[in-house]
């Protein structure tokens, strides 16, 4: 992520330095040439200057007389005007004249007089035209540079010999190095650049003939064999770009071709100053973008260990929290920063800590009490069976009695025994119903389709009390199949048919329907009587346990309080429409089973 | 082995021990009637152990009745033991209980029980319930083989 945070600022750094380094580039160059047409321009003045100087001396019309006259006593004389002439050119060491045969006839410097230069090039070729020579160094060691053109007759048409101006090399390196203040009054200043930057002259034989700023002594002994020395000598082109100078350091530089003397004027600025600035902004720009990444990743470092970390092992603590992992429920407080966030993480793992504690006390305290209310339950089941083992034997030995004693009782103590057999009986029932209704509502309840028609039938024929009225029953044929449990379904038509034939007006016999009325998936069964009726305050409490609509009726009060439940149990709920007098109307809805 | 037709009956209340004595006379039965009051005693009487030893007082069973709770041990002990015991060549055994729970009912059977009956209220009853065990399981005086029935009378509630 920090990495492509820091790529466009690596990217706007990079552009930056590069487009700076190519506008940098365009200016050196451009200063380059500046410089360097400004050196040109004062070497060609300074080279046209000796050029014009010797043209105009060698056709001098008192030295071509002293020559026409010929004869060794006038080389006295040519000496002379030698002399006057040299203030001409002040740049010149020596001027001299040589004869056709290449003897100097006559010298600026008299002692010269008499020396055979016959077979040297300026005189060779100064025969011909004026010829500019190449920076030399003589066998004596000196270093020279010598000019010359041909002295011909007032009709130009016999050379008399040649005249020689005879330069040093250090003239050149005034006008390179800047010591030299041109006539005109040049700022000689101008094209020197910066601290590197240096202007020197190479000859033919590729030696430096000027001063270098780094060597001392460097005329004529520093080759050059640069690139674009090789370039002007190899191919006559000038160039300008950045290349490996005499010393072998990069450098930016520009070369111009002089042709008379055959010589490259190089103008160079050292690489490393050029592009100081570059540099500079590089450096900056890297030093930034080090800083940001040593920062950056320190931060990151710190983000994900003191933040993102700590995050990430409560976020996998919670999950296996969730997942019921208890093991793994806790996240490692190893190496937890002292920051919120560690406190956040240990509080975090106190309270989960503290939570699955309680959890754990919870579930033991849960088991405890389903243990407790299991042994509770069974017990209370085993003491409700050895309660109806006393009832058996009341309402048996009561039978007992009947059955053998009965002719020795009066009528009133029979009634007392029935009274007692009676209570007994309800008693026993009570009791069954209790276990039943308790069975209902804590028991399994699997649901099945059930044909509710059968298992009407089947109601009515089990039960005895049922079966006594099985005429007054009518039971509607289209009754469905629903989803429910057999047993419960049993328990709630017996019920409600025992409820519906029990409650008859006085007088009358009982009158009882069952029919079906589907809706929506569902079905509501009615059990239907024309007995006394319920008052309307009543019906709420009716479904309720222990709740009975009359106590002139025998029953437990435990029916339709099972009707509700097993009616719950199976999705359904149970009700009544009655008015006092006028019969009641039970129903049961329950979902109808779709095959 | 003398099989006279011979019922252990395995109960721990004196009253429905009498009561179901009464039943059998009431319902003119005339299979006699060995009454031991838990499941140890039974199974002493079963081994001919102790003061059972003599099969004449103590004949061999053809028929086991037995409650389900008893003091020592119970109805259900009395079962395991039958199961365990192939040699005694198996008189079938009906648990006879105060309990209508489902889960004592397939309890029982699973540990063998060929008949489950729930103790009904009143004499009437008890003498139908006489009548039934003696044609399911003494109609024969002997009874043939060990073939279990699994037919059930469950008890109006």
């Amino acid at each position: 992520m920090f990495i492509a945070i820091s790529l466009p600022f690596v990217a706007a750094g990079w552009f930056g330095i590069r487009s700076t380094t190519s506008a940098l580039k365009r200016q050196t160059e451009l200063i380059l040439r500046v410089a360097s047409n400004g050196a040109e321009a004062q070497l060609r003045e300074f080279l046209l200057h000796l050029k014009e100087e010797t043209l105009a001396l060698s056709v001098d019309g008192k030295m071509r007389n002293a020559l026409e006259a010929g004869g060794p006593d006038d080389s006295h004389n040519v000496s002379e005007i030698l002399i006057s002439l040299r203030q001409r050119i002040p740049e010149a060491r020596e001027i001299f004249v040589l004869t056709k045969e290449g003897r100097v006839a006559a010298s600026s410097e008299p002692a010269n007089a008499g020396r055979d230069r016959s077979s040297i090039e300026y005189f060779v070729e100064g025969q011909k035209s004026f010829f500019a020579g190449d920076v030399v160094r003589r066998p004596d060691g000196e270093t020279t540079w010598v000019m010359s053109a041909p002295i011909r007759n007032a009709t130009a048409d016999r050379v008399l010999g040649v005249l020689a101006v005879r330069l040093e090399p250090p003239v050149l390196s005034e006008l390179t190095i800047g010591r030299r203040i041109l006539r005109e009054g040049a700022d000689t200043q101008s094209f020197r650049i910066g601290e590197t930057g240096e202007t020197y002259i190479v000859n033919r034989e590729r030696l430096m003939i000027t001063e270098s700023r780094d060597i001392p002594d460097s005329v004529l002994k520093v080759k050059v064999d640069t690139l674009p020395v090789r370039t002007a000598l190899e191919k006559g082109q000038e160039m300008t770009g950045d290349y490996s100078d005499y010393r072998g350091i990069l450098v930016s530089g520009a070369s111009v071709i002089l042709r008379e003397p055959g010589w490259i004027m190089l103008t160079e600025i050292d690489f490393s100053q050029a592009f100081a600035p570059i540099r500079r902004l590089r450096n900056v720009l890297v030093g930034l973008m080090v800083g940001l990444s040593v920062g950056g990743i320190m931060l990151a470092g710190t983000w994900a260990r003191e933040i993102v970390r700590p995050l990430r092992m409560v976020s996998e603590a919670d999950l296996a929290l969730a997942g019921g992992d208890e093991a793994r429920a806790m996240a490692s407080e190893e190496n937890l920063p002292t920051n919120e966030i560690g406190e956040f993480v240990r509080r975090r793992n106190d309270r989960v800590k503290a939570l699955m504690e309680r959890q754990g006390q919870l579930v033991l305290e849960q088991k405890r009490s389903a243990e407790a209310a299991a042994e509770l339950e069974r017990m209370s089941y085993s003491i409700v069976h050895d309660m109806r083992a006393p009832l058996r034997a009341i309402v048996t030995f009561g039978d007992l009695v009947e059955a053998e004693a009965a002719g020795k009782l009066s009528e009133e103590a029979r009634g007392y025994l029935a009274r007692m057999r009676g209570a007994a009986t309800r008693m026993d029932r009570l009791i069954s119903d209790m276990l039943s209704y308790s069975a209902l509502v804590r028991g399994q309840l699997p649901l099945h389709p059930v044909n509710v028609a059968k298992l009407v039938d089947g109601v009515i024929e089990t039960y005895p009390s049922l079966r006594a009225h099985k005429h007054e029953i009518r039971v509607s044929p289209d009754l469905p199949v629903v989803r429910g449990n057999e047993a419960a379904l049993t328990q709630c038509f017996s019920s409600l048919l025992d409820n519906a034939l029990k409650f008859v007006r006085p007088g009358q016999s009982p009158k009882v329907a069952i029919r079906a009325e589907r809706s929506n998936g569902m079905v509501k069964i009615f059990v239907e009587d024309e007995g006394v009726g319920i008052a309307r305050h009543l019906q709420d409490k009716l479904f309720g346990i222990f709740q009975r609509g009359t106590s002139a009726q025998e029953g437990t009060g435990i029916g339709l309080a099972m009707v509700r439940i097993a009616a719950a149990r199976m999705g359904g709920r149970v009700g009544v429409n009655s008015e006092e007098g006028q019969g009641s109307r039970f129903w049961i809805e329950l979902t109808l089973y779709e095959s | 082995m003398n099989r006279n037709g011979t019922i252990l009956l395995a109960e721990d209340d004196e009253n429905d021990a009498f009561l179901f004595r009464m039943a059998l006379k009431k319902g003119g039965i005339p299979n006699p009637l060995s009454h031991v009051s838990d499941a140890e005693d039974a199974i002493d009487y079963l081994f001919g152990a102790g003061v059972y030893a003599n099969r004449t007082l103590h004949p061999f069973p053809s028929l086991v009745i037995t409650d389900l709770k008893m003091p020592r041990r119970t109805g259900f002990d009395l079962l395991a033991w039958i199961q365990d015991q192939p040699q005694l060549n198996c008189p079938p055994v009906v648990v006879l209980s105060g309990s209508a729970e489902d889960s004592d009912k397939e309890h029982a059977l699973r540990l063998g029980a060929v008949g489950y009956f729930v103790k009904p209220p009143g004499l009437e009853q008890m003498v139908r319930l006489a009548h039934e065990l003696k044609e399911s399981w003494l109609a024969p005086l002997s009874h043939p083989t060990c073939s279990v029935s699994n037919r059930m009378q469950q008890p109006l509630a």
